[in-house]
């Protein structure tokens, strides 16, 4: 398939270079050229005849032209209309006769898009002035300026409170939209997204462990970001409620886009990009492999050497290796897309086909992704009043992915832990050919079935393929009828359909399994939506118009997952399960059906006040007995005040809006979260991961979950209040715009901790409150709108408040997979006053009560607090040895919550270069550099070349109030006494040690483009325009975080707790080239 | 596919709705999950499976490493393993949350419990009997920790949601009168697990003996505040007790999957799939550390060291034997029971028939070692011990000294340390003593607030009153 959409691109590339002929037609021949009220011409502004449906857009030069056919031209007078966003569209009345008509237009900007059109969802629309809530509007240029193949990345910086996140800078990495907060516990927190009216996943599926394992896939990252034409953030529950029970994260409607009737136009655009790994992390280079000072001997073949580096000081000259920089190279992205799309009065078609290949910075073959998208989108008037569109997408998605994280088969774990004056290379042993690390460094050749403590990097990124390829296909049909003027009928019936196939391999000699291991896993997902809407619009006079529409939906999902772990490898290769011995089954399916009847109304009184009120009921599936359904209303209010006495918008004070919105959303339960079930092919473990099945042999066992269900959950329930303003100033050259909101997600879901003595672990109930406040700042302004020069810059601000209300009487709550699970010392929870993050231990300080503590000499602390003395709260205690203590309380240690983000961008164009930039700023927000503190253990990390050195608690390390006994003393911070037998090893001292400030300003982008649209274009290509461009992506990041990024999050979408650095894969920064030809 | 169809029309026809998809929110194919069992359908066979299997886990698993290690039999030298062994303070509240959840939730007492009362049900007393002594069993390993548990509460949500602490008291007393009523039963007709059960294969005369050297551990673990009446149960519990190794009671575990394997193997192998190789070590090959104990025996030329340890394994110093993924761990045995009547015996004032039956215990030892690859190492020789001669105190030591190796990695051994204080362990990182009990795991003491906090937790138990220094 893929090669064949390939040739299909080079075939269309080739018929783009021949002018096509123009046909003579008979009729009206309309012309003219859309300029701006500066003087510089308009491209794609739609030029349209409403009353017979037919028009065209503009080219690059502003100058339009279709045709209307003979037989529809009687002479009469029909009105022709102008738009273009960013622009007040304008409306001419022309005589339509055979021949040329030539119609001009000259648009005045519209900065503030007021008047245009915005979709809303559930098929309402509005315009941005009659909204009372924050729908953030993305167009298509700012999706493809973006250079993201990932929509979700596309999104980042675009909107206030909109935080975007990818996994790491691999290949086919899932990224996340965290969007005004986390609000319920359970679940990924990703927004629905709506393609054209129909919901599409967007699950990030991790065939293992989240924490180890490999990267995946977000599946909305399959929309090829070129047929995208919009795309409307509604981020609170005032804005989503309509869509109800699905919507407490927010919704994402995607509008892809169409044909226009006129000349067919065709567009080629191809991105090349060169990506580095942007950060590394610190290793020392100063000592070598060993324990103690001294080196470690091989006794001869399959040895077992230390893991650690506290060996002797290297000798000059002895050769060593920079250990992280070995793995990385210049990765590659080739990016191409390919539109036609045109149409006559009746019928309009818009088809697209892409092909992306990209090639990872992880050295060696297995680190890739290759998508093929096609897209039709076709629509035809079947009769005057009925209307029928076909649209459908098909995406061959296929990656290559490397182990990571916590896993000592990662790249990084045992990359990174590896002593520096250990060559990793070879892999392969020259004598026995077999895999070699710097634990077992001579393996024979009868080791084969021996793991190597942890992998060498280059055998993981050589020898262990991790795949997963994706097809799928969605779309929809949708008929409408047009009643009457004012009434219209719609049926939209839409589905989504992958199928997704995994295979996770460990080859022979793995640690993580020495005998080899793979993961099958086939994904099987289909989604069915179907719509009926009545829309209704009326102007009853001047004053008073109303909108209103009805609906009623049915949707369907089915989820397959068939996973089987094959365990102890036959013949080295395939890793096909039956090579392997034992099998190891993992089915998990749902069916969840919905069934949601929805109205909303709009009505507009004296043009300036304009109320809305929705509702919605939704009946699902997984909802407990006691309330099937369930109600979710809105209201909102806006207010366009300066229409009282400036309706044309001029002026100091050119125009002023207050809104208030009010609106619930919400989160169903899961899947069969209302019954209690036992438990079939699992087994007992300790949560080291050795375990004991359930079964044994062929004697089966079964046990009761440690989950106890609900029979009457209800689902979460989001309440949101959002106000505001919007306001333009000196003639709308400057508009500012500020928004307060504060959700209330009651009703939440948790798995409420019980007493285990009571038989289980915990019980799912409706018992916790989550609260997010936020404001939301966006400033922009155009200082110059000349015809040759133009330049305009904003700014953004957000802010949100995650807080733990309660959870059902408990402190916290922690057993939840999606919280990441348990590293050395830290775990994911939510706890009462706080936010999610994570909890693990801290050092003994003073003020905090903290009695009968053991210190170092393992003698009683009777009363901290007392011996204290006079130090200040939260000062480090140091006991009698010079080093603080560990604290074996569990608290909450990390707030990984951005306190502010902010970003900044600007465009400038001087006639045909336009200069762009877009700076983000992270604020605070918490990470747990985990790899630190094992790389401490380990003695890997830079600043373990202090070993033997002395230095001062408080002093001249953990700078900081000191108490204590010990206070002040000077200690020797060796192996044992600090880094590795110590406290300051992350896998004995409190996690604390290793929590950081992420605070980052990135330049996301930097860009220079230049349109090339001089007659010779024309003349000698037979083409338009040619758009050429030169970004940067990511190219500096300032940051005091010592790991590899203050933004990278090991668990990916698919974990809710954010901060969390513990060997993930780099992100990248790129530098990309983009040639678009278009005719 | 049909639901699709079905779907597809409900959706085309609405009124359809009314007609024929009522149940399109209710119907079985939305409601009845697929992916596992209801509650209430495990067969008892299914239930003692697992409560066997989560048994075994609680014996061999992470609470054997804690107890291998502080009684330093192993040694923890990498990540968690190092602080746990050489820095007792690194022990909290969180580390062994899932051992205290263990004795209660699934493949514990919730599941004995229904396996108990479908066993009345059936009229099958024998499997009723053998349920019983796995309860008491689990629950007498869980007031050895912790001490004073949940117990007579426990396992009753609706009408007791946070159970009371039972005394550690009454809980062994619980014990002994289960054990009692396990033995009744036992002898009542059934027909009981059958060739589910993989260590006695039903047989009601095995489990009794079993219940018997049970019931003798357990007034051991009450002699040091109960004294003489405590050790005088003991030794007649005893003396019904395991009678020969054919009755040692050890898990068995195929191999044939990694997670039918032995735990130490599947923690402390390179090829046990943990990962974990490496964090905790018998003797590995000098400079490198060496455990304790294997320093003990070694210096008191134990012929047994190397059954346990291999110093020439610079991968985890055991011996291969012992680490296979199919060894049968020992959790009670004849040697235990033997070496149990020697005790009270001592302490009875019968010094020299503790003698001897410690020399029978060893000359047991040496019997049932059974050289399973004769010649091919030096290990799988015939070991013959020695006699011990002895007079007064060092009888005593002797006879714990003689526990502490054959109880290898066995979790009694904490027990017997903590009444007997032999052998004189080190404590590691400098502190003063070796820990008593662990702390209530945290789930139980954030939700039940009969749970006191960590700070005013007793630091010893109930029937252990005196530190050993």
């Amino acid at each position: 398939m893929r090669r064949l959409v390939r040739s299909a691109l080079v075939l269309a590339v080739a018929a783009l270079a021949v002018p096509t002929l123009a046909s003579a037609q008979e009729g009206a021949t309309v012309s003219g050229k859309v300029t701006s009220d500066a003087g510089a011409p308009l491209n794609s502004a739609s030029v349209f005849i409403e009353g017979l449906n037919i028009g065209t857009l503009t080219k690059e030069d502003g100058r339009y032209s279709f045709t209307v056919a003979a037989a529809r031209v009687t002479g009469q007078q029909v009105t022709i209309t102008a738009r273009l966003i960013g622009y007040k569209a304008k409306s001419s009345v022309i005589t339509l006769n055979n021949g040329p008509i030539s119609q001009d237009f000259v648009l005045e900007a519209n900065p503030l898009r007021l008047g245009e059109v915005v979709v809303t969802g559930a098929g309402t629309v509005s315009t941005r002035e009659k909204l009372g809530t924050v729908v953030t509007s993305v167009d298509s240029s700012q999706v493809t300026n973006s250079h993201e193949t990932n929509v979700v990345n596309a999104i980042a910086g675009q909107a206030p409170n909109v935080q975007v996140v990818s996994q790491s800078g691999e290949p086919g990495a899932s990224s996340y939209l965290r969007i005004r907060g986390v609000k319920s516990l359970s679940g990924d927190a990703q927004p629905v997204f709506v393609v054209d009216g129909t919901p599409i996943d967007n699950s990030t599926i991790t065939t293992e462990d989240p924490t180890g394992g490999t990267a995946a896939e977000n599946r909305a990252a399959d929309i090829d970001a070129n047929d995208i034409e919009s795309i409307e953030i509604l981020k609170g529950s005032a804005a989503a409620a309509i869509y109800g029970a699905r919507a407490a994260d927010g919704v994402v409607l995607i509008t892809t886009k169409s044909g226009k009737s006129g000349a067919t136009r065709v567009s080629l655009r191809s991105n090349y990009s060169w990506d580095d790994v942007n950060r590394s992390i610190p290793l020392q280079t100063d000592y070598g492999q060993g324990s103690e000072g001294v080196a470690p001997v091989c006794g001869g073949p399959d040895c077992r050497l230390t893991s650690l580096s506290y060996g002797p000081k290297l000798d000059a000259g002895t050769p060593t290796y920079d250990h992280f920089d070995e793995l990385f190279h210049t990765g590659h992205l080739w990016e191409n897309n390919l539109s036609i799309s045109g149409g006559n009065d009746r019928t309009s078609f818009f088809i697209s086909a892409g092909y992306n290949t990209q090639t990872g910075t992880i050295v060696g073959p297995l680190n890739s992704y290759d998508r093929t998208t096609v897209r039709l989108k076709a629509s035809h008037r079947v009769i005057d009043n009925v209307n029928v569109t076909g649209n459908f997408a098909y995406v061959d998605a296929s990656g290559n992915y490397v182990q990571k994280g916590s896993n000592v088969s990662g790249l990084l774990l045992g990359g990174a832990r590896t002593p520096p004056n250990f060559n990793n290379l070879p892999y392969l042993d020259t004598t026995s050919g077999l895999h070699r690390s710097y634990r077992f460094p001579e393996p024979s050749p009868t080791s084969l079935t021996v793991g190597r403590g942890y992998d060498n990097p280059f055998f993981v990124l050589n020898q262990d393929p991790n795949t997963a390829d994706l097809n799928r296909a969605y779309g929809n049909l949708s008929i409408e009828w047009q009643a009457w003027d004012w009434l219209k009928f719609q049926d939209v019936v839409g589905a989504d359909y992958y199928a997704d196939d995994r295979l996770n391999a460990l080859a022979l000699t793995s640690s993580a399994f020495p005998t080899g291991e793979i993961f099958r896993g086939d994904i099987t997902q289909l989604q069915v939506d179907q719509t009926l809407y009545a829309i209704a619009n009326k102007t009853f006079n001047p004053d008073f118009g109303l909108s209103f529409t009805a609906g009623w939906n049915l949707n369907s999902q089915n989820y397959t997952q068939n996973f089987v772990e094959g365990q102890s490898l036959l013949a080295p290769q395939p890793f096909a399960l039956q090579n392997t011995v034992v099998w190891v089954p993992l089915e998990y399916k749902y069916l969840i059906h919905t069934e949601s009847y929805f109205a909303q109304a709009t009505f507009d009184l004296y043009n300036q006040l304009y109320l809305t009120g929705a509702i919605r009921n939704d009946g699902f599936s997984t909802f407990g007995q006691s309330e099937p359904r369930a109600w979710y209303p809105k209201a909102s209010a806006a207010w366009t005040f300066t229409n009282l006495w400036n309706p044309d918008q001029k002026g100091t004070l050119s125009y002023g809006k207050v809104r208030v919105a009010y609106g619930e959303t919400g989160k169903p339960p899961d899947p069969y979260a209302t019954q209690t079930t036992l438990v079939a092919g699992s087994s007992f473990g300790t949560g080291y991961g050795d375990n004991l099945n359930a079964s044994q042999g062929s004697f089966g066992g079964l046990f009761t979950s440690y989950n106890r269900g609900n029979i009457n959950l209800l689902p979460e329930r989001q309440k949101e209040v959002e106000a505001g303003f919007d306001l333009g100033f000196l003639d709308q050259k400057v508009d500012f715009g500020a928004t307060y909101y504060q959700n209330n997600a009651v009703d939440v879901i948790l798995p409420v901790p019980i007493p285990p003595s009571t038989g289980a672990g915990t019980q799912l109930e409706n018992g916790a409150h989550l609260r997010n406040i936020g404001w939301e700042l966006t400033l922009n302004a155009r200082p110059i709108t000349n015809k040759d020069v133009a330049w305009d810059f904003g700014l953004q601000w957000s802010q949100n408040r995650t807080r733990v209300i309660s959870l059902s009487g408990a402190d916290f709550v922690s057993n939840v997979a999606q919280f990441g699970g348990t590293f050395a010392g830290a775990y994911g929870a939510a706890t009462v006053g706080n936010t999610i993050g994570l909890r693990g231990n801290d050092f003994v300080r003073c003020g905090r009560g903290l009695t009968n503590i053991a210190d170092n000499l393992g003698n009683n602390i009777a009363d901290v607090d007392a011996a204290c003395g006079n130090a200040p709260k939260g000062a480090l205690f140091i006991d009698a040895t010079g080093f603080p203590v560990f604290d074996p309380t569990d608290r909450p240690i990390s707030n990984p919550d951005a306190n502010w983000l902010g970003s900044f961008h600007t465009t400038l164009r001087v006639q045909k270069f336009t200069i762009t930039m877009l700076i983000d700023h992270k604020q605070n927000g918490q990470i747990w550099n985990g790899t630190r503190g094992a790389l401490y253990n380990f003695g890997t990390h830079k600043d373990t070349d202090i070993r033997g050195q002395t230095r001062t608690f408080g002093k001249d390390y953990m700078q900081g109030a000191v108490a204590g006994p010990g206070a002040g003393m000077q200690v020797t911070l060796d192996q044992d006494s600090w880094f590795n037998g110590g406290n300051g090893s992350g896998f004995i001292g409190p996690a604390t040690l290793n929590i950081e400030d992420g605070t980052y300003t990135k330049i996301r982008e930097i860009s220079v483009g230049y349109t090339i649209d001089q007659p010779w274009v024309s003349k000698s290509l037979g083409l338009s325009s040619i758009d050429v461009r030169l970004a940067g992506r990511n190219l500096y990041t300032w940051t005091n975080y010592d790991g590899i990024d203050p933004e990278a999050n090991l668990g990916g979408a698919a974990v809710t707790v954010q901060g969390i650095d513990y060997f993930n894969n780099p992100q990248t920064r790129s530098i990309v080239f983009s040639i678009g030809l278009n005719r | 596919m049909n639901k699709y169809l079905k779907l597809a029309i409900c959706a085309a026809l609405p009124i359809a709705v009314a007609a024929g998809c009522n149940s399109f929110l209710t119907g079985t194919d939305v409601t009845k999950n697929p992916n596992n069992p209801t509650i209430g359908s495990a067969t008892n066979g299914q239930l003692f499976m697992s409560v066997q299997v989560n048994n075994w886990q609680y014996e061999e698993g992470d609470l054997a490493r804690l107890v291998g290690m502080w009684m330093q039999q192993v040694r923890g030298v990498a990540r968690q393993a190092l602080g746990i062994y050489g820095q007792y303070t690194s022990v909290n509240e969180g580390t062994y949350d899932a051992e205290f959840q263990r004795p209660y939730v699934g493949g514990g007492l919730t599941d004995i419990r229904t396996l108990e009362s479908g066993a009345r049900a059936a009229g099958d007393s024998v499997f009723l009997g053998v349920a019983e002594i796995l309860e008491a069993w689990m629950i007498g390993v869980t007031a050895d920790i912790w001490g004073d548990i949940p117990y007579t509460q426990a396992n009753q949500p609706t009408t007791f949601p946070t159970p009371k602490l039972d005394s550690q008291a009454v809980v062994y007393d619980s014990v002994q009168s289960l054990l009692s009523q396990a033995i009744t039963h036992l002898s009542q007709a059934g027909a009981g697990p059958g060739d589910l059960d993989f260590v006695y294969n039903g047989d009601p005369t095995a489990w009794t003996a079993l219940a018997h050297t049970l019931k003798a551990r357990y007034y051991l673990h009450t002699a040091e505040k109960l004294g003489a009446p405590s050790y005088a149960s003991a030794l007649t519990e005893a003396q019904q007790g395991i009678q020969s190794n054919t009755g040692d009671y050890t898990a068995f575990h195929s191999g044939n999957k990694v997670f039918e394997s032995n735990d130490w193997f599947q923690f402390m192998d390179p090829n046990g799939g943990t990962g974990r190789a490496g964090d905790i070590i018998g003797a590995l090959p000098p400079p490198a550390p060496q455990a304790p104990m294997y320093l003990l025996m070694n210096a008191a030329a134990d012929p047994r060291t190397l059954t346990y340890y291999d110093p020439t394994n610079s991968a985890t110093g055991m011996n291969s034997d012992r680490l296979s993924p199919t060894f049968s761990q020992p959790f009670v045995t004849y040697n235990e029971n033997l070496l149990i009547m020697a005790e009270a015996q001592y302490q009875a004032g019968n010094a020299g028939t503790a003698l001897a039956t410690l020399n029978q215990e060893r000359a047991a030892w040496a019997a049932s070692w059974t050289p399973p690859c004769g010649g091919c190492a030096p290990w799988h020789n015939p070991i013959s011990l020695a006699p011990v001669n002895a007079a007064g105190a060092a009888i005593l030591t002797a006879i714990m000294t003689e526990k502490y190796f054959t109880l290898f990695q066995n979790i009694e051994v904490w027990n017997d340390y903590k009444r007997t204080c032999v052998p004189a362990l080190t404590p590691t990182g400098g502190a003063a003593a070796i820990p008593g009990r662990l702390y209530y795991g945290v789930t139980e003491r954030q939700t039940n607030p009969n749970i006191p906090a960590v700070g005013a937790q007793p630091a010893r138990n109930w029937n252990d009153p005196n530190p050993c220094t």
